[in-house]
């Protein structure tokens, strides 16, 4: 059995990101594992036509790899799956990478104080763990009475099946959410007949996308203060859409004029118009950003169906209003699984205790990455770490900062691992629940997977400006923590 | 920078805001105003009905009596001429704000803000449809061009700005002993940066931070000036006098 000073799990933007961040520390006894048998996380699973980041690819990038080549404002998702790989590559992460391994259980070990890891292949012990397992990771499947029988192609939008012909099909995609107006365009150009079943409306806003010039490019790849500068604006610009999720009215009010207005100019008939509205405040649920989503109704070959899916028989699919429409293909594009963790049902901590339980009234961290009775334990883009308004790689970086500190500091005790207090938990989640109360997501009275449907709790995303995170969380503070007795330090370099 | 935990929760603190050029916080402070009421209790000094026959000593009058009526000591924010205004006031009452925060301000009227006051005053007096695009050309950066609106004509009060090209504080500064931060934006043109930086020079508990930015640092980069603001209200010391606070890269 291998001992390592970290273990990491996932290979998305935070566990690249936080195997880069130990190597440049000098930290070498650590392993990345994953699952699946490429890195990439999100940008290796989502690979459907259209699919790209929608915030800026400057932003939407490690600030400790700026990379001046990006093609396009908004860059497509195979070019963001590269950038990972090439940034893993480059940092020489190869040696601590564990790719096609899936971490089945994780078990707190009291009396030697470390994780035991068992793995689709062996077992590892760790004296620390970061999951980095991602949040939009399992496909949501809508639970509806045939769906396992459908008598034609059924896929979810992360499963694209690129095996398929769409030429001359009749497709449905259900879901009208980020990747659906992704997906969307994309198959009306092709399919003989498309029908959207939109459960509720999204707001769109306008995709200022563009390619970059040569000249961009060649500047930004000559001039680093040139790019550190742009990214700055992007990222300024962008936190300035959190007054909307505030709940302050002018901002609500400029944002929903420009949404209602895209429509209103992109969409000619009224009908549909009228069905392409959304009935609650805008940013209640994700901001959708495209040109192209809205014209798409305007051809005679696409057709909006406003109800849910509600059951497939045979090769039709019903829809929660009664209407009734086959299909040849069928996209779900219906989210993620993002409240309830798969993982958090595989790691048991002090007294066996399963995070699930600990996360029975919704996901909850200190900090947003630490729990109490979970011991170096580590969770990043867990509870209250998303966004809706800014890049997630800003939060993942924060999140790294703060885990090695925390390292830096197990590193130098005289042994002992590191709980954080159920006290100081306890605080930041009324901290959350206070800051939570007045935005958007808690009035504007929509149905959102940013909150646990258990309870109603804002568990995912983080009810503030993106900066007052870093602020408030980039910080470690030892006295938010116990010492657990353990005999010796594990870590070997910082 | 950072905050501790225990200040996002802390009690809420009186803040004062001082319009610039506007004269109305509605207009200058159309983001910072609600942001910093998400944890402070936020007052504005009204500066829209200023008159031609109005002095910078009657503008610091104005803030008194919005201060005098906070429960206890303000943080008074200015912009612009509103800084310029706070500085005075802190001047003349040391000990009625708790501290400043002087944006896009300036020691002394640098030769292109009277310039600027100048053009304002004929082109306004003409009826001049140039006159908006003028402003924006001024007040505005090329980088922060995108995000600049044509200010609109009553956006910018006369009287305010013939009084700007005046309101001179280099005289004042060494009377003012609270905590400072100023806030320079590297690419003004109007108030200009030099002069914004004379001020973190002359007021003896000052440091310094800069925005990347025109003079319209309020609509350009709103919500880097509310971190800067937010983390020198929750720890006014923690960059002591006489610091260059650097950049926050993200
Ligand atoms: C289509 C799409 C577009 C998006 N666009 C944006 C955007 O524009 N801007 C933005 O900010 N965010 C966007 N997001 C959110 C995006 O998920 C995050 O930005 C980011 O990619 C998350 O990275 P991560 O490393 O946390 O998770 P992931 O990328 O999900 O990586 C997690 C990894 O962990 C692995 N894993 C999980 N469990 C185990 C286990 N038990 N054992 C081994 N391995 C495991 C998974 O296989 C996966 O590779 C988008 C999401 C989607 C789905």
């Amino acid at each position: 059995m291998k001992h390592v000073d970290v273990a990491v799990i996932g290979a998305g933007f935070a566990g690249i990101g936080m195997g880069i961040r130990l190597r440049r520390r000098g930290i070498r006894s650590f392993l990345i594992f994953e699952r699946a048998d490429s890195l990439g996380g999100t940008w290796r699973d989502n690979t459907y036509p259209g699919v790209a980041c929608d915030v800026p690819s400057h932003l939407y990038s490690y600030s400790f790899r700026p990379n001046a080549g990006w093609s396009a404002f908004y860059s497509p998702g195979d070019e963001i799956r590269e950038y990972l790989v090439a940034s893993a590559n480059d940092e020489g992460l190869g040696e601590h990478l564990r790719l096609g391994t899936d971490v089945l259980g994780l078990t707190w070990d009291e009396s030697a104080a470390h994780w035991l890891l068992e793995t689709s292949r062996g077992k590892h012990t760790a004296g620390a763990v970061i999951l980095a397992c991602g949040r939009l990771t399992e496909p949501r499947i809508p639970d509806v009475p045939g769906i396992g029988n459908f008598a034609g192609d059924l896929f979810h939008s992360s499963r694209w099946d690129h095996g398929l012909d769409l030429r001359d099909k009749s497709v449905v995609v259900v879901g009208s959410g980020a990747s659906a107006v992704q997906i969307v365009p994309r198959v009306a150009a092709q399919a003989s007949r498309l029908i959207v079943l939109q459960r509720s409306a999204p707001y769109v806003i306008p995709r200022a996308g563009r390619p970059y010039s040569a000249a961009e490019r060649g500047l930004l790849a000559r001039d680093a203060e040139e790019l550190a500068r742009l990214r700055s604006q992007l990222f300024w610009k962008a936190e300035e859409a959190f007054a909307q999720r505030a709940g302050n009215p002018d901002s609500l009010a400029m944002a929903r004029s420009l949404a209602l207005g895209h429509l209103a100019d992109q969409v000619r008939d009224p009908h549909t118009r009228h069905r392409l509205t959304p009935s609650y405040e805008i940013g209640c649920k994700r901001v959708l950003i495209s040109s192209d989503y809205y014209p798409t109704f305007n051809q005679d070959n696409v057709m909006l169906e406003p109800s849910a899916l509600a059951a497939v028989e045979g090769n039709t699919l019903v829809a929660a209003n009664g209407a009734r429409h086959s299909a040849d293909v069928v996209v779900l594009a219906t989210g993620f699984h993002a409240a309830e963790q798969p993982y958090a049902r595989i790691i048991r901590g002090i007294d066996g205790r399963l995070l699930s339980e600990h996360w029975a009234g919704g996901m909850t961290a200190h900090a947003s990455t630490v729990m109490n009775g979970f011991p170096n334990l580590f969770v990043i883009n867990g509870p209250n770490a998303g966004l809706g308004h800014n890049s997630a790689i800003y939060m993942i970086e924060t999140q790294i900062e703060y885990i090695l500190a925390a390292l830096r500091h197990w590193a130098n005790l005289d042994g002992g691992v590191l709980n954080v207090r159920a006290q100081a938990e306890g605080d930041y989640i009324r901290m959350i629940d206070d800051m939570a109360s007045s935005t958007v997501w808690m009035t504007g009275g929509c149905e959102t997977w940013y909150r646990d449907a258990r309870n109603g709790r804002l568990s995912l995303l983080w009810p503030g400006f993106a900066h007052e995170f870093r602020a408030l969380n980039a910080e470690f503070l030892p006295e938010d923590f116990e010492l657990l007795p353990c005999a010796r330090p594990r870590i070997r370099a910082r | 920078m950072t905050d501790s935990r225990s200040d996002f929760t802390a009690e809420r603190r009186p803040v004062v805001l001082v319009p610039g050029l506007s004269g109305a916080a509605s207009k200058d402070f159309s983001f910072l105003s609600p942001m910093l009421a998400r944890r402070h209790d936020v007052t504005v000094v009204p500066f829209d009905d200023v008159d031609a026959s109005s002095t910078l000593g009657d503008l610091a009058d104005r803030i008194h009596v919005v201060v005098e009526r906070c429960a206890q000591q303000p943080a008074v924010i200015g912009y612009s001429l509103g800084a310029v205004a706070a500085v005075a006031y802190a001047a003349a009452h040391p000990s009625g704000a708790s501290s400043l925060t002087l944006v896009a301000g300036w020691l002394t009227p640098s030769a292109k803000l009277r310039g600027f006051a100048d053009v304002w005053r004929v082109l306004h007096a003409e009826g001049s449809p140039a006159l908006p695009g003028m402003a924006m050309n001024a007040l505005f950066s090329a980088d922060g061009w995108d995000s600049a609106r044509p200010p609109l004509i009553s956006d910018v009060s006369d009287a305010l700005t013939a009084l700007s090209a005046t309101a001179d504080v280099a005289a004042l500064a060494s009377a003012v002993t609270v905590p400072v931060l100023v806030v320079g934006c590297a690419l003004d043109e109007v108030a200009t940066t030099r002069q914004s930086k004379l001020l973190f020079g002359a007021l003896a508990n000052a440091r310094y931070a800069e925005v990347h930015s025109g003079h319209a640092v309020v609509h350009e980069r709103p919500a880097e000036l509310l971190n800067l603001i937010n983390a020198f209200l929750t720890r006014p010391a923690l960059f002591p006098a006489g610091s260059l606070i650097l950049e926050e890269r993200p």
